[in-house]
C-alpha cells in the first residue's frame, strides 16, 4: 500500500502555496497545542505540587465531555451550564480520588502509577456501561468557519484556542499574584518549609486537585463539540500531554505552554510534509533528544516549580 | 454460636441451589457451545459490545424456534463471548481458552486484527474459524479451516467503483484514507485497487492511527491536490476527518468502501457527510432482506440505540452454524462440517447466502451478500442500488 510519499508537499510548493502552506501548519500547529495545555497544565501542576503521576487524569477530561454530553443530550441544558455541572461532577470526583486514592501514594511514583492505571480502566469501563457503547457528539457552539490568510479554520477552533489561552493567562497572574497561588509554589519548591510557615498541606492538595480537574474538565468540555467523544479518548490524549510538558519541563507553567507548541508544531510539519506516524517518530525522537541534553526538560529540573 | 451456625447452614443452602439450580433447569436441552471474540474493551468496543449482543439475539432466536436437528436429535445454540481487546495477543489467549478449556469446534472472531491472530490457533488445532475480519489475505487454501462473512474493500470496491463510474462520471479522482491496521490497509488497497482498474485516478492515501482525531495537518496535505473524492474509514474517525474537510471548506465528495453507520454519520454531522457513498444498510429500505430488517428493529427496541455498524453481518453465523451442523449430522467432525460448509447454500436473515470466491481466494471462503450502493441523505443511509453475491463474485474475481 503506497502512503503519501515523502515529497508529497513538492506539488503543493510548486504550485506557488509556500507561505500559504506554512501558515496553515503553523495555526494548526498552535490549535494542537492549546488542546493539550489545559490538560498538560493540570497535571504538571498534580505531579510537582502533590508529586503522583496521575495517568486517570486524561479519564477526567474524558469523563467531563460524557458528562458534557450526557446533560445536553437528557436534560437539554445549555453547553455552557453543561460545562459548569461537569466542572463542579469532576472537581468533586478528583477530591474523592486525591482524598482516598492518591493522598497515601505521595512521593512513591510507582505505587501511584499501579494506583492511577487502575483508576484509567474504572473511568472507563464505568463509562462504557453507564453511557453506552455509541460514539457522543455534541453540536457545534461556533458553528461556520473563518478565513485566514485564504485559510478556511472553523470559528469553534479559534474560539477554543482564545478561551484557552485566556485560561492560562489568569492561573499564571493566580499562582504569582494571589496568597494561595503563592502557597502552591512554596509547598512545591519545599513542604516542609512551606508547613513551617504556616501552610496547610492538606489545604493545597485539595486546592490543586480541583485546580488540575477543573482545567480537565473545561478542556473535555471544549473539546466535546470538536472532536467525538468516547470512553478511551482520555489516556491517548494524556500521553502526549505528557511529552509535551517533559519537553517543557514538569512543574513550569511557561514550560507547559511551551512544550505544547513544541508537540503542536512538530505534528502539524510533519504530518503535513510527511505522515502522521512519522510525526509520532518525531515526536519521540525529539523527547529522548532534549531529555540527554537537558534531563529536566526546557524549563525544569526534577520538582523544579514555576 | 447458635446465630453463626444458621448463617453458614443458609449461606450453604443458597450456593448449592445456584450451582444445582442452571443444571436443572437445562438438563432437559441439549446445546451445542461455540466461541465468539470481539473486542470488548477498547477503541472499538464500539463494535464489539453491539455484535456480542446481536449475535445473542440470533441464538435466542433460534432456539426459540426450536433450535435444529442433529440425527433426531435437537440442539440449541450457546455461545462463550471472550474480550480479544482489539489485540493479536488477546486474540489468541481467547481462543486458546475457548478451544482447550471450552472444547469449542467452531469459533467466531472479530474485528480484522484478533481475527487474523486467531487463524494461527484455529488452523493449528483444526477448528472452524468464521471470521469478521476485512483482509483479503484471511482466506486462502493454506487455510482451510477458515471461512467469512464479511466482505472486504477487494471484494465490493470493484462493485462500488463501477457504479460510480456509470452513475457519477464527473469523480475521476481520489485519495482515500484508512485506519492503520490490517482493515484499514484491506479497505484503502481495495479502493484504490478497483479505481486504477476502472479508471480513476488515485492522488494519494494515507492510513492514520484510530486514536488520530485532528485531521487538520493531514487534510493541509491532501485539499490542495483538488481530489474529486475523499474516503475515510468507518470508524469514527474517519467520519471526523470528512467533517474536518468541510470546515476546511472541501466541497466535493465523500466515500467510504464500508458501511457508514447513524453513530458514524452523527459523528460526521448529517450536513457535512450529505452524499456521502457508502455500503451500509438502511434498516428500512425495502431493497435490504427483511430478516435484517427485523433484527435491526429489535436491537434498536431492545437496547434503546444502533447496532454496531458490522452487527447486521453478525446475525449469520448462528444460523450457518445451526444448519451445517444439521446438514452435516454431527456437531463435532469438524471436517464434515467444513464440507458442507463449502458446498451447501444457507437460510438466514439476509436470504440465502453461501461461500464462494474460490477464483479469487482459490478457495471457497468468501459468504457472498447482497451489496447496497448507499449514500447519506438528511443524517440517514440511503440503499441506491443492490447488487446481488452472484455479481460480486463476478467482479471480484477479474
Amino acid at each position: 500500500m503506497e502512503s503519501a510519499s515523502c515529497c508529497s508537499w513538492s506539488p503543493i510548493l510548486s504550485r506557488g502555496k509556500t507561505v500559504q502552506l506554512i501558515i496553515e501548519m503553523t495555526i494548526n500547529g498552535v490549535m494542537l497545542a492549546t488542546s493539550m495545555m489545559l490538560v498538560g497544565l493540570g497535571f504538571t501542576l498534580l505531579h510537582s505540587i502533590l508529586r503522583v503521576v496521575n495517568l486517570a487524569h486524561g479519564e477526567f477530561y474524558m469523563f467531563a465531555a460524557m458528562l458534557v454530553w450526557y446533560f445536553m443530550s437528557h436534560f437539554h441544558l445549555s453547553y455552557p451550564l453543561a460545562i459548569l455541572i461537569s466542572m463542579v461532577i469532576v472537581i468533586a470526583l478528583g477530591l474523592l480520588v486525591e482524598r482516598y486514592a492518591l493522598r497515601k501514594f505521595r512521593g512513591d511514583l510507582l505505587s501511584g502509577l499501579i494506583v492511577s492505571m487502575g483508576l484509567v480502566f474504572i473511568l472507563q469501563q464505568g463509562s462504557l456501561l453507564f453511557f453506552g457503547t455509541e460514539t457522543k457528539n455534541i453540536p457545534s457552539a461556533f458553528p461556520g468557519n473563518v478565513a485566514f490568510a485564504g485559510i478556511q479554520i472553523s470559528k469553534e477552533r479559534v474560539v477554543i484556542s482564545l478561551i484557552s489561552l485566556a485560561i492560562i493567562v489568569v492561573l499564571i497572574v493566580f499562582v504569582n499574584r494571589f496568597k494561595a497561588g503563592r502557597a502552591m509554589r512554596a509547598v512545591a519548591q519545599d513542604e516542609d518549609a512551606a508547613r513551617l510557615q504556616g501552610v496547610s498541606i492538606r489545604y493545597i492538595s485539595t486546592l490543586i486537585m480541583a485546580l488540575a480537574c477543573g482545567l480537565g474538565a473545561i478542556a473535555g468540555g471544549l473539546m466535546a463539540p470538536v472532536f467525538m467523544i468516547v470512553p478511551t479518548m482520555g489516556l491517548p490524549f494524556l500521553l502526549k500531554t505528557v511529552i509535551a510538558i517533559t519537553l517543557g519541563g514538569i512543574g513550569s507553567i511557561g514550560g507547559a505552554v511551551l512544550g505544547a507548541l513544541i508537540v503542536g508544531m512538530v505534528e502539524s510539519y510533519v504530518s503535513t510534509l510527511i505522515s502522521i506516524e512519522i510525526a509520532y517518530i518525531a515526536l519521540f525522537g525529539i523527547l529522548a533528544l532534549i531529555l540527554v541534553v537537558k534531563p529536566g526538560g526546557f524549563f525544569g529540573t526534577p520538582y523544579e516549580y514555576v | 454460636m447458635k446465630g453463626t451456625k444458621q448463617v453458614w447452614i443458609m449461606m450453604a443452602v443458597i450456593f448449592g441451589l445456584a450451582v444445582l439450580l442452571p443444571s436443572v433447569a437445562t438438563s432437559a436441552d441439549k446445546y451445542v457451545t461455540f466461541g465468539q471474540t470481539e473486542a470488548l474493551t477498547g477503541p472499538l468496543a464500539g463494535f464489539g459490545v453491539p455484535n456480542k449482543r446481536i449475535v445473542e439475539m440470533a441464538i435466542e432466536k433460534i432456539n426459540n424456534e426450536g433450535g435444529f436437528k442433529v440425527k433426531g436429535e435437537t440442539y440449541k445454540l450457546r455461545v462463550i463471548c471472550e474480550d480479544n481487546k482489539n489485540t493479536t495477543e488477546g486474540a489468541i489467549a481467547a481462543n486458546n481458552k475457548l478451544i482447550h478449556q471450552d472444547k469449542v469446534k467452531i469459533v467466531m472472531n472479530f474485528p480484522t486484527t484478533p481475527a487474523i491472530a486467531s487463524q494461527v490457533v484455529t488452523e493449528q488445532n483444526k477448528v472452524i474459524n468464521l471470521l469478521g475480519g476485512l483482509h483479503h489475505e484471511m482466506l486462502s487454501p493454506k487455510k482451510p479451516y477458515s471461512f467469512r462473512h464479511v466482505m472486504d474493500a477487494t471484494v465490493t470496491a470493484p462493485a462500488q467503483v463501477k457504479w460510480i463510474i456509470k452513475n457519477r462520471p464527473n469523480l475521476k479522482s481520489s485519495w482515500m484514507t484508512g485506519a492503520d491496521d490490517a482493515s484499514g490497509a484491506a479497505g484503502v488497497d481495495g479502493w484504490n485497487g478497483a479505481c486504477n482498474k476502472y479508471g480513476i485516478k488515485v492522488l494519494g492515501s494515507d492510513l492514520i492511527g484510530r486514536q488520530v482525531t485532528d485531521f487538520y495537518p493531514i487534510l493541509a496535505k491532501i485539499l490542495p491536490t483538488n481530489p474529486d473524492i475523499i474516503g475515510g474509514n468507518t470508524g469514527d474517525g474517519g467520519a471526523l476527518l470528512l467533517k474536518q474537510a468541510r470546515e476546511k471548506g472541501y466541497k466535493g465528495q465523500f466515500a467510504t468502501p464500508y458501511a457508514a453507520s447513524k453513530s458514524w454519520i452523527k459523528t460526521g454531522g448529517a450536513e457535512n457527510l450529505e452524499g456521502t457513498l457508502n455500503i451500509g444498510v438502511d434498516a428500512t429500505s425495502e431493497l435490504v432482506p427483511k430478516g435484517v430488517r427485523d433484527f435491526h428493529a429489535a436491537y434498536v427496541k431492545k437496547f434503546g440505540e444502533e447496532p454496531g455498524a458490522w452487527s447486521d453481518w453478525q446475525t449469520t453465523p448462528p444460523y450457518v452454524i445451526a444448519q451445517a451442523l444439521a446438514k452435516a449430522g454431527t456437531i463435532d467432525d469438524v471436517d464434515k462440517i467444513k464440507a458442507v460448509l463449502e458446498k451447501e447454500s444457507f437460510n438466514t436473515p439476509w436470504g440465502e447466502v453461501r461461500y464462494g470466491g474460490a477464483k479469487k481466494f482459490g478457495i471457497p471462503r468468501q459468504l457472498l451478500f447482497p451489496l447496497f450502493i448507499s449514500t447519506v441523505k438528511d443524517g440517514k443511509i440511503v440503499v441506491l442500488d443492490r447488487i446481488d453475491g452472484a455479481e460480486i463474485e463476478k467482479l471480484m474475481s477479474e
